[in-house]
């Protein structure tokens, strides 16, 4: 590993300043300087912020990674966390893996900024809105960045925010900010798993440090990751399930994915950002990033796969149906990312990494289209209200296009080779033997749902394509005769990212073409050494097809090129269906088929109820709880009994106390006698000292110390007000032994010793001189 | 056996024999010059009171001038003293009657620091309220002398000595205001209480001296448990005289001597430690000791409160340090059921509580720091018992400690006396400032001293309100402050003592902490978010008071960021207490001293090896140099006298201890 430290700490740090400026002065500016010149301010701070970044990271990843062949570069910024052995570095490290997020991060968050001033041009928010932005991109990058899981978390956790802030932008909407919370609650049950998984891989490595988590690995099934039991499970696969519970949340998986399609509350810019190219995309470079972790785990590698082909069929399905142009391009998200948990479920991971880059250029594309759309026909999102919008304009509908075809798989479209190759993975890979329901291989299964979620992609791209752009308008005549034009900033972001889109398979060119063109599989170069590991370590999660293809013979070209057919053949018959249907607005046969299958219909459009089951399962019940604890524990018990209990009582108390100290000397004199009392009695008074019974004993039972200076016998014997200060005047001989001892002596001795111990055997009849004083016989 | 009843002087014996007068005096002046800070104080109040014959009404000023200057020279004195090694073993002056070393050093100069703030803004204070007088700088460093009399008592009659020169000094500086009906009130109120508690404090000297026959506490320390050597001797007899039948009667009555021989300085001491005890509980105003401090604080003028509040409560915990955690370490004297623990354990929880309660219900912001102040004293005894109970409970577990318990418990003990030196210090600086703030507000015989005159401060003077907000904070214990780690480090203390009264007692104090931050938030709320009163109280003139302010502000900021560093100088401070001045002492600051080093170099080590393995291959080769050079950079720094900040020091150690 060929490594060199680099001033890294600057890919974040101009996006975090700029957000700091423009969240401190952005609204100052707008007043101060007028509004237009204030928004030129605020918007090339922003753009400054990310561009500066996007170019510094260019610059490290192309002049010193490529240009001077290291694998890494790293900066220790400072020591974050240190407490006794825990040490938390501050530590950015650019390698392979981080430098292809980073630099899909900066170059298609610079094209989004670039757009959002022309989406934004007329919202008063200027400046927040550029400020969150900015904020997410530093959030985004110190999540990609991280070298420690800690930090990867503190990104997560920021990118969460900065989702949960934009997603509310307009928080004067009750349904917007709604949006926002949801979203926020259900990445904050991800997150909870998140925790639980970094805890445990902690309790077992001593480190959240990737490289000392990989360092642990390497010992493959020897590790103890995989040899320690958490209630008989392997601790790798407890970990990596709970780190993809935490993978579901923020990339929108089954079970937690409701809450992308109603984040499209959030601007559209910020979808295209945030929802479709770098946030939600963090599960899948988590995984990636720890594949040697995952591939320890078999188990929950299955699942991975398993929930990313249900997802990618079960969102495709809803996107057939509805009807708002967001919400399809969110259920399609959902989607696409469910095929990324396909491809990494199988260990595939260059093949993830592949889609997620192609994914985020036309998926960016496809957002930002919308958003022109949105904006050109005044905010309405309807698609059965549009129609004909090519003829308006032009560039956006030739982007859009260019982007459907590239998610649709047509080739040369990036989509094409991006699907195909996870799609050939989820044929090749045969299972491990681990699920095989009905006697069929894991493979085929996680193929053929593959296939499916791949033809309703196609058809309800296309479908939203020809419903937006095609046929004839079937608004009212004020939308389309006062349409907002089309606007160089806005327009140039698209062409760029559809040129993307187009052109970005070329990173994974497929080898089975390489006699033709000769190109390598670039991508997979590239991220060899992220992958590499988990070959040497995780041992059979090797880099699948790559090396299958080249070393083990599963797959041929012929396997290869004919997947590559099916793929296009299904393409193309989602494109043809979808045409017939939808090329003049929404033909009879689309109803008559909807018709038809109503109750399939019926439940792709209600989205599987999937809400509503939430919502009886744990919303209400918890608001329920919620209620409860509201009005038992907070408004009774705490505000009630507690607080006011507790000032009530504390201000009695409090006047009482004052009420004591009366400003008269005589009691303050007592108090203070008291007090003295209070010493001397503990001790003179104390029940141990006067039972003398249960005083400390040394080791041989003995009494260490006698009781007689308290008043053990004295109560009995003696009057008890001379006793307690007894000792302060004179020596006290236990009182009922005296007695005992006087009495068969005669009178009774004397009280008060006269330095006895100088001469007691002097005294002629042995007696001590004491007792002789009075009690001569 | 030599035993004797009632006054039989015991002299300790005559160090100095006839030819040796010439060589004591010259160690006369040798004593006098490890006590230079004293004596400076001491020499200073006297030239303050003649420059007040010849000075003007008017040129007062200068008067305070010379103070602080005298008062720079004592702290250059202390700076130059504090950490080194000369004083790590501490050094026995005229004759064991005082000692110098680490402890009364640095509580040297924190009470320097309390007697500069309260001279810095006192002047401006009496000018504005028309009472001007001229000892008063003078009285400032007669107290602070017998504050350091205090710090530095190696003998029982030097600690009455200094409580008795603090005292009397306080005394007329809270009656000092003539133009106030409630300032000799306050004073006289103190004088009555104050010799009471001095006539009990006598009284428990004397019972001391009679048990024991000694005054040094060095000698102390070790009679008192000679004391109960004693005690325990007489056992054997217990039983003869309990039941006496079957034994003739001479035996009997023998019995019965040696019974009485043995009890009888157990039974003097006893309740000559309590006595002595009461009286140093009364000095930091213990409940139900306490009753004269609201009284007292409220009627004197605010910067005297403040040196009462800061000064007096140093000098009487560094007596009650010394006595009761220094000297009469026995198991038995520390333990019930005839210890002292068990009944100050309950009292620092009534103090707490007494103090935060009738503070809640204050409207006099002089009144609610008093009753702070006294809760204050509550935490600060549970420090003090604590410390106490570590070094005292060895011997009383009824079995030799192994050598490992031994150093822990002392190693414990030390740390919890050193967490209540910081403690101390943080709440002395806190303290300081708040009297600050309210010496500042109000003028022309008219101290803004009620709650709702503050409403609205912020608005009017944002700098000032700020900085009593940041030592009202500390004094509550929020976390970056100097308040919050005092709280800590004494209530971890507390808490790694195994006992439980300590740990309910403990419970006790952080409930009362929440308490407390209610008079504290609601100051700083009227503060801010009240409106202004619409007619200004105006305030004194001078940059006193402000100066003072920001600087306790300051320092009780970096009190608390540099928290490690401070408790490094406590902890120094602490080595060795329970140790009288001897090698046995410097041994223990050597020990910590090492440790230190050895932390510190562990830190390079750890770090150059950090640096070293992150570069990789390419910078492999500059880290393997780095280590040597740092460490012959690092030797002489740290072999420099005072310790310095930034190693991770007593904290760490103290967690490492099993917080």
């Amino acid at each position: 590993m060929n490594e060199t430290e680099f001033n890294l700490h600057f890919i974040p740090l101009f996006p975090l300043l700029g957000a700091v400026f423009n969240l401190l002065l952005g609204k100052q500016l707008l007043r101060s300087l007028g509004d237009r010149l204030g928004r030129e301010v605020v918007h090339l701070v922003a753009i400054g912020a990310i561009a500066f970044s996007c170019f510094f990271t260019i610059s490290a990843v192309f002049e010193v990674m490529v240009g001077q062949d290291y694998d890494r570069l790293v900066d220790s910024v400072y020591p974050w966390i240190v407490s006794g052995d825990l040490h938390i570095g501050f530590d950015l490290v650019l390698d392979h893996l981080s430098a292809v997020m980073c630099l899909v991060i900066t170059g298609v968050g610079l094209l989004i900024h670039i757009f959002s001033v022309g989406y934004m041009a007329k919202d008063p928010d200027y400046g927040r809105y550029f400020a969150y932005l900015n904020l997410f991109c530093a959030a985004m990058l110190i999540l990609v960045l991280g070298k420690s899981l800690v930090l990867t978390f503190v990104g997560w956790e920021g990118v969460g925010v900065c989702s949960y802030l934009l997603i509310g932008f307009w928080f004067t909407d009750d349904a917007k900010a709604t949006a926002g919370r949801k979203a926020f609650i259900m990445n904050r049950v991800g997150d909870f798993g998140f925790i639980l998984g970094m805890l445990l891989i902690y309790t077992v490595v001593g480190s959240l440090d990737v490289d000392a988590i990989a360092r642990a690995c390497a010992l493959g099934e020897q590790s103890p990751l995989v040899q320690k039991l958490i209630f008989g499970v392997p601790i790798a696969t407890v970990a990596t399930m709970l780190l993809f519970v935490g993978c579901t949340g923020k990339s929108a998986q089954i079970p937690l994915f409701t809450w992308l399609p109603d984040a499209m509350a959030g601007p559209t810019p910020v979808s295209a950002l945030i929802h479709a190219a770098t946030m939600v995309t963090a599960g899948v470079y988590l995984i990636v990033r720890l594949n040697f972790l995952f591939a320890l785990a078999p188990v929950t590698m299955a699942v991975i796969a398993v929930i990313g082909a249900a997802t990618a069929l079960f969102a495709a399905t809803i996107g057939i149906t509805q009807n708002d142009i967001k919400k399809v391009l969110a259920y399609s998200t959902v989607s696409q990312l469910g095929y990324m948990f396909l491809a990494a479920g199988m260990g595939a991971w260059v093949a993830a990494i592949f889609h997620l880059v192609t994914h985020a250029f036309f998926k960016a594309c496809l957002f930002l289209g919308s958003g022109a759309v949105i904006e050109a026909c005044h905010h309405n999102q309807d698609i059965r209200t549009m129609g004909g919008l090519r003829e308006k304009m032009p560039v956006t509908a030739g982007t859009f296009f260019v982007s459907c075809l590239a998610i649709a798989g047509i080739f040369p479209f990036a989509g094409f080779f991006s699907k195909d190759e996870i799609l050939l993975h989820a044929y090749a890979n045969e299972s491990r033997g681990i699920f095989t329901p009905g006697g069929m291989e894991l493979n085929y299964i996680l193929y053929s749902l593959g296939a499916l979620a791949a033809l309703c992609t196609s058809f309800y791209m296309f479908r939203l394509y020809y419903l937006t752009f095609e046929g004839k308008f079937r608004g009212d005549h004020h939308t389309w005769h006062h349409y907002v034009r089309e606007h160089w900033i806005m327009s140039l972001p698209l062409v760029i990212l559809a040129g993307f889109a187009a052109i970005g398979g070329l990173l994974g060119w497929p080898h089975v073409f390489g006699g033709v063109i000769h190109i390598d599989h670039v991508l997979e170069q590239w991220l060899e050494p992220i992958t590499s590991l988990s070959g040497t370590y995780g041992g059979e999660y090797t880099v699948g097809v790559r090396e299958q293809f080249l070393h083990e013979g599963h797959v041929g070209s012929g396997m290869e090129l004919t997947g590559m057919a099916i793929g296009l053949g299904i393409g193309i018959a989602g494109w043809v269906f979808a045409r017939r249907l939808y090329l003049d607005g929404p033909s009879e046969q689309a109803a008559m088929l909807a018709k038809r299958f109503s109750a399939l219909h019926a439940a792709s459009s209600a989205k599987y109820w999937v809400d509503e089951i939430y919502d009886v399962l744990f919303v209400k019940p918890v608001r329920m709880i919620g209620q409860l604890c509201h009005q038992v524990g907070d408004m009774l018990l705490i505000d009630g009994v507690g607080v006011q209990g507790t000032a009530g009582a504390v201000g009695v108390l409090g006047t009482l106390t004052k009420a004591w100290h009366n400003g008269n000397v005589r009691r303050y004199l007592a108090s203070l006698t008291f007090g003295v009392a209070i010493l001397l009695g503990v001790i003179y008074l104390n029940p141990q000292v006067s039972r003398g019974d249960i005083l400390p004993k040394n080791a041989a039972g003995e009494r260490e110390l006698a009781p007689d200076i308290g008043l053990r016998r004295t109560f009995g014997a003696q009057s008890v007000n001379m006793d307690l200060f007894w000792g302060l005047f004179k020596i006290h001989l236990p009182g009922k032994a005296e007695q005992d001892a006087a009495a068969r002596r005669g009178p009774p001795g004397g009280e008060i010793i006269r330095a006895p111990a100088l001469e007691p055997a002097k005294n002629p009849d042995g007696r001590p001189l004491n007792g002789g004083a009075g009690g001569q016989p | 056996m030599t035993f004797a009843l009632g006054p039989v002087p015991l002299l300790p014996e005559p160090a100095a024999a006839a030819g040796q007068a010439t060589t004591a005096s010259a160690q006369a002046l040798v004593d006098m010059v490890h006590l230079a800070p004293m004596m400076i104080v001491g020499i200073w109040s006297l030239i303050v009171l003649v420059a007040d014959a010849f000075a003007r009404p008017g040129l007062r000023r200068f008067q305070q001038t010379l103070t602080l200057l005298g008062l720079g020279l004592a702290v250059l004195a202390a700076v130059g003293q504090f950490g080194h090694y000369e004083y790590d073993g501490g050094i026995e002056v005229f004759s064991g009657f005082l000692y110098v070393d680490q402890f009364a050093l640095l509580v040297d100069l924190g009470i320097l620091g309390v007697a500069g703030a309260v001279v810095l803004f006192a002047g401006d204070y009496n000018r504005s309220h028309r009472f001007e007088y001229g000892e008063h700088e003078s009285l400032v460093l007669i107290a602070t002398f017998g504050v350091m009399i205090l710090a530095h008592a190696g003998d029982l009659v030097a600690l009455f000595l200094g409580i008795e020169t603090m005292s009397i000094a306080v005394y007329v500086m809270v009656g000092a205001r003539w133009n106030s009906r409630q300032s000799p009130e306050a004073a006289l109120k103190y004088f009555v209480m104050g010799a009471f508690s001095s006539g009990l404090l006598l009284m428990g000297i004397a019972l001391v001296y009679g048990a024991t026959g000694v005054t040094g506490l060095d000698q102390l320390s070790h009679e008192v448990s000679t004391v109960f050597t004693k005690w325990r001797a007489a056992q054997d007899y217990v039983a003869v005289v309990e039941a006496p039948e079957g034994f003739p009667a001479g035996m009997v009555d023998m019995a019965q001597d040696k019974v009485a021989l043995g009890i009888a300085p157990a039974a003097l001491l006893i309740p000559g430690v309590l006595l002595v005890l009461g009286a140093l509980l009364f000095k930091v105003s213990a409940v139900p000791f306490h009753m004269w401090t609201p009284d007292a604080y409220e009627g004197a003028p605010s910067p005297t409160t403040a040196f009462m509040a800061a000064g007096v409560k140093i000098g009487a915990f560094a007596a009650l340090l010394k006595l009761f955690v220094g000297t009469f370490i026995v198991g038995s004297l520390v333990q019930a059921p005839y210890g002292w623990t068990s009944v100050v354990l309950w009292l620092a929880a009534a103090t707490m509580i007494v103090g935060n309660l009738a503070a809640v219900r204050q409207t006099n912001v002089k009144r609610l720091l008093a009753y702070s102040s006294v809760a204050h004293v509550g935490y600060l005894l549970v420090g003090v018992v604590a410390a106490a109970s570590f070094y005292g409970d060895r011997p009383a577990k009824g079995y030799l400690p192994t050598a490992d318990e031994h150093a822990w418990a002392s190693n414990a003990g030390d740390t919890a006396v050193a967490s209540i030196l910081y403690y101390l210090l943080a709440y002395a600086v806190a303290t300081l400032g708040a009297f600050a703030c309210v010496s500042w507000l109000g003028r022309d015989k008219k101290e803004a001293s009620a709650a709702h005159e503050w409403s609205g401060l912020a608005q009017r003077h944002p700098g000032i309100a700020l900085g009593m907000t940041v030592c009202l904070l500390s004094l509550m214990g929020m976390p970056p402050m100097g308040g919050f780690f005092g709280k800590l480090f004494v209530f971890r203390s507390a808490f790694e003592h195994g006992s439980e009264a300590l740990r309910i007692v403990v419970v006790i104090a952080v409930v009362n902490s929440v308490i407390g931050a209610v008079y504290y938030l609601r100051l700083i709320v009227s503060m801010y978010f009240r409106p202004p009163l619409e007619r200004d109280l105006g305030h004194v003139e001078g940059r006193g008071a402000p100066v003072v302010l920001a600087a306790a502000a300051a320092l009780s900021v970096l009190i608390g960021i540099g928290a490690d560093a401070m408790m490094q100088r406590c902890r120094l401070a602490s080595a060795g207490f329970r140790i009288p001045p001897s090698e046995a002492r410097a041994e223990r600051v050597d020990e910590l001293r090492a440790q230190w080093e050895q932390r510190e170099a562990e830190a390079d080590r750890k770090a150059a090896q950090e640096e070293g393995q992150q570069p990789g291959q390419k910078a492999g080769q500059q880290p393997g140099q780095q280590p040597d050079e740092k460490a012959q950079v690092e030797v002489p720094a740290a072999a420099a006298p005072s310790a310095e900040g930034g190693t991770p020091p007593a904290e760490a150690e103290a967690l490492d201890d099993g917080g």
